[in-house]
């Protein structure tokens, strides 16, 4: 099918891949796997364009495309894939070196996809208005998030959104809950990824297809997304609660007083629960 | 008559009401008695009497009256046998007596008592009102005149002068007097009226009476002179009242370049045509420069006499400021400069000007209604907003990452080469397609909702559809028959259930057998079918036990 728009695949890595060898994985294997992909998407179409980020430790840096030329280019190699295979190898063995990851802090993923989003911007800026850009970000993730970046990566997923971005997700660990909710938002696909050896094929069968294709393809979809909200006393997920009418904060347990505005609810006879809706699953934003 | 007051006056030969009798005066009342009687049949009080009045003189009963202040009167008819002089000259003794003592005695009119007293006679339902009140002790008259009266009495606090009538000159009609003259009657409230519409012939009645001429000279002075004509063509120089006509045309003068002060008011929109504009005739500016000086003249007195009027009329606030204001009603002539420039001020106040000008513009319906203040809302502990779910730790599943695992990845990737290895083999992609595709374990949840319709075999779909035809034709008669009014429908009702339990039992129950069972396709196919029959069977059950309940 002639699709004569380009394509820009913008993808966020986590290098925090602890959890891949703890359950003895082989991290070279796995990153072996997105360079493949990286250059499959590269030799899909000369119009093509990559994007490459890496959130490791505490800092984002862009792999791909490369500031500097390094010069260096093996021979009977198209030049793009040397270009990525040696630069993107070389600066992840460097950084690796410099900084190892922490298992205690995570990568910032939110930071490193808000990076994403701004290449994105830059570079359908550049393009002449009539031009038809395709753009996607792919997170490729061994953990999930963390909840310190909840806020920011749901801000990050609704910038998409904005954008018509489609955010896609693949988690190698367990299952996370807010890289559901960001693939659900944005309309892009979430795999978690059970054999990690098998990395490429998912990658290759889920995430390369672009646009107008992935709506004729079955792709894999979450069964629930769980929108559930977190209490403010606990923040537990909960999904029955009392939401305060006021200030709308949302509690598990009834009281009288609500903590945020201080407002007082009037009680016929005992304490009525007045429940909240439960959030229906895959509900519209 | 036993008393034991003086008697300062006596008459004899007084009649009351028919019967002779005599007239007594004493120091504080006035009595008659009756020819035959001892005492008074009829006495006053000098306090009670108001007034008295006389005949006049060329009646033939010489009388006196005597009106109270409670509005009774009596007469007296003054009888005298030595004739009428005699008879005129005992009433006007008993006048002239009365008239100094009366003033002796008169009482303290409360004047707001008598406006009492007015308003009780003319509005009935407030006399009513008081004599509920009042007279059976529930109020006493103070709080029923400061409570309920209010409004009357104060309706009358504000007096208003009365303005001079625009054609008083009009009214004086003259009356012929025998052979060629005139008579004029002039009252004082006419007098009152020129005053205030022409100053300058106050200036000169001043000016000439009483000295140079009388009272009545002047006037006819007034009346004879052109100044009064309709034309003022001819002034002669002996008219006295030719400077009056110079200081008109002086007057006029100076009001014509005085500039209406009142900027809100445009003369010049203000035309006979009800069209609106642009419509018919065009109205543009009306012909100026008329050449009949007469008429031109005419005109102009017209609208220096309106003028006159209108100035006359104004509120004596405005000539309060006047200086020298005599006895005479106050007059708001142009010859006080100060009365007029006082109102021009007031209006060029700014903020009097503004108020006008808001007043023309604004509209309070048209406009906004004001926004209601909301309630202020404070937040505490706003981070709580801020930050996501923790998860819960049983589903992170794994424990965390030890730091031995990041030595080994660190480790890992520093010795990493990579594509040294292959990247992917051939079964784990082959079993990683089973995962992802339709049915595989990554799928699988997404395939429930999907239709199963994709799955079924041709034949299958056909007959399937067929029973779904005529299923559907069958439930529509069976749905139509409720709510069940008359015995046809009842009966309808009948056959219809009779009719699905008979297809249920051939038509699908036979494809659910065969067909199914061939294709291999489990009992979801034909669920649809089963949960309507079964929704249609219900109903006429109830249906059933409602009429069996209701026929009990």
């Amino acid at each position: 099918m002639e699709d004569p728009g380009e394509h820009l695949l913008a993808i966020v890595l986590d290098t925090n891949l602890t959890s891949v060898v703890s359950s003895g994985g082989d991290a070279g294997a796995v990153l072996d796997s997105i360079l493949a992909f990286c250059n499959a998407h590269l030799m899909s179409s000369t119009a093509n364009l990559l994007c490459l980020t890496v959130a490791h430790g505490r800092e984002n840096r862009v792999l791909f495309p490369p500031e500097l030329d390094d010069g260096q280019s093996a021979q009977a190699h198209y030049e793009l894939f040397s270009q990525s295979s040696s630069g993107i190898v070389r600066q992840l063995k460097a950084m690796m070196e410099a900084a190892p990851p922490d298992p205690q802090t995570s990568a910032p993923m939110a930071a490193g996809l808000a990076m994403s989003l701004c290449f994105i911007s830059r570079v359908s800026r550049e393009r002449p208005p009539h031009a038809r850009l395709q753009k996607r970000v792919l997170i490729v993730s061994g953990q999930g998030t963390v909840s310190a970046q909840y806020m920011d990566l749901m801000n990050v997923f609704f910038t998409a959104q904005k954008l018509e971005i489609q955010v896609d997700a693949c988690v190698l660990g367990a299952e996370s809950g807010v890289l559901q909710q960001g693939a659900d938002i944005t309309g892009g696909v979430c795999v978690r990824v059970p054999q990690p050896r098998g990395l490429l094929q998912y990658l290759l069968w889920a995430f390369l297809p672009f646009g107008e294709q992935r709506q004729k393809l079955a792709l894999p979809e979450p069964p629930v997304v769980d929108y559930r909200a977190a209490c403010f006393c606990h923040r537990q997920l909960v999904s029955v609660g009392f939401v305060c009418s006021v200030c709308l904060s949302i509690f598990c347990k009834f009281a009288p007083i609500c903590s945020t505005c201080h407002t007082v609810f009037k009680v016929k006879g005992m304490s009525l629960p007045k429940p909240s809706k439960r959030k229906r699953p895959k509900q519209g934003l | 008559m036993t008393t034991t007051e003086d008697i300062l006056l006596q008459v004899n030969n007084v009649r009351h009401k028919k019967s002779d009798g005599t007239l007594f005066l004493m120091s504080e009342r006035i009595g008659w008695l009756m020819g035959s009687k001892d005492t008074f049949s009829v006495s006053y009080k000098y306090a009670d009497i108001k007034m008295q009045k006389i005949s006049p003189d060329g009646k033939a009963k010489i009388q006196l009256q005597v009106v109270l202040h409670d509005g009774g009167a009596s007469t007296f008819h003054f009888n005298s046998p030595d004739g009428e002089p005699a008879q005129r000259a005992d009433r006007d003794k008993v006048k002239e007596l009365l008239q100094t003592l009366l003033p002796k005695f008169k009482r303290k009119v409360n004047k707001e008592l008598e406006e009492k007293e007015r308003l009780l006679r003319e509005n009935p339902s407030l006399l009513q009102l008081y004599q509920d009140l009042v007279i059976t002790r529930i109020a006493t008259a103070d709080e029923f005149w400061a409570q309920h009266a209010s409004e009357f009495l104060n309706k009358t606090n504000v007096k208003q002068d009365v303005g001079v009538s625009g054609a008083f000159l009009a009214d004086i009609k003259p009356q012929t007097d025998g052979c060629n003259g005139l008579k004029y009657n002039l009252n004082v409230d006419t007098i009152n009226s020129i005053y205030k519409t022409y100053p300058a012939v106050r200036r000169k009645f001043f000016e000439y009476v009483p000295g140079r001429m009388s009272e009545s000279e002047f006037w006819t002075r007034f009346f004879q002179s052109h100044y009064f004509h309709r034309d003022r063509i001819n002034l002669s120089s002996k008219d006295l009242f030719t400077d009056c006509a110079r200081q008109d045309e002086k007057v006029i003068q100076q009001e014509l370049q005085e500039e209406l002060d009142d900027p809100m008011l445009d003369l010049r929109r203000m035309t006979d045509s009800t069209v609106g504009d642009g419509y018919g005739s065009d109205s543009s500016a009306v012909g100026v420069g008329q050449t009949n000086t007469a008429t031109v003249s005419m005109i102009r007195r017209f609208n220096q006499h309106s003028i006159n009027v209108l100035k006359a009329s104004l509120t004596p606030e405005g000539a309060a400021a006047a200086a020298a204001t005599p006895a005479k009603p106050q007059q708001n002539g142009q010859s006080n400069g100060e009365a007029s420039s006082a109102a021009p001020p007031a209006e060029r106040d700014p903020a009097a000007k503004r108020a006008r000008l808001e007043e023309r513009t604004c509209y309070e319906d048209l406009e906004a209604a004001p926004p209601s203040a909301g309630q202020p809302l404070s937040l505490t502990k706003v981070e709580r907003y801020l930050s996501g779910p923790t998860p819960d730790l049983a589903q992170l599943g794994s424990e965390p990452p030890s730091a031995s695992a990041a030595r080994r990845l660190r480790e890992n990737v520093l010795h990493w080469r990579p594509f040294t290895n292959k990247v992917l083999d051939p079964q784990t992609a082959v079993s990683v397609l089973g995962d992802l595709s339709p049915g595989g374990a990554l799928m699988k949840t997404s395939h429930k909702d999907r239709n199963a319709s994709a799955d079924l075999p041709d034949h299958v779909k056909t007959e399937l559809a067929a029973i779904y035809r005529s299923a559907g034709e069958l439930l529509r008669h069976f749905w139509a028959c409720f709510p069940v009014s008359t015995p046809a429908l009842e009966e309808k009702v009948a056959k219809m259930e009779d009719t699905l339990h008979k297809f249920h039992q051939l038509k699908i129950q036979n494809f659910e057998d065969t067909v199914c069972r061939q294709a291999g396709l489990g009992p979801e196919v034909t669920a649809h079918l089963n949960q309507m029959l079964s929704a249609a069977y219900a109903k006429y059950e109830s249906w059933r036990s409602l009429r069996r309940s209701l026929q009990r």
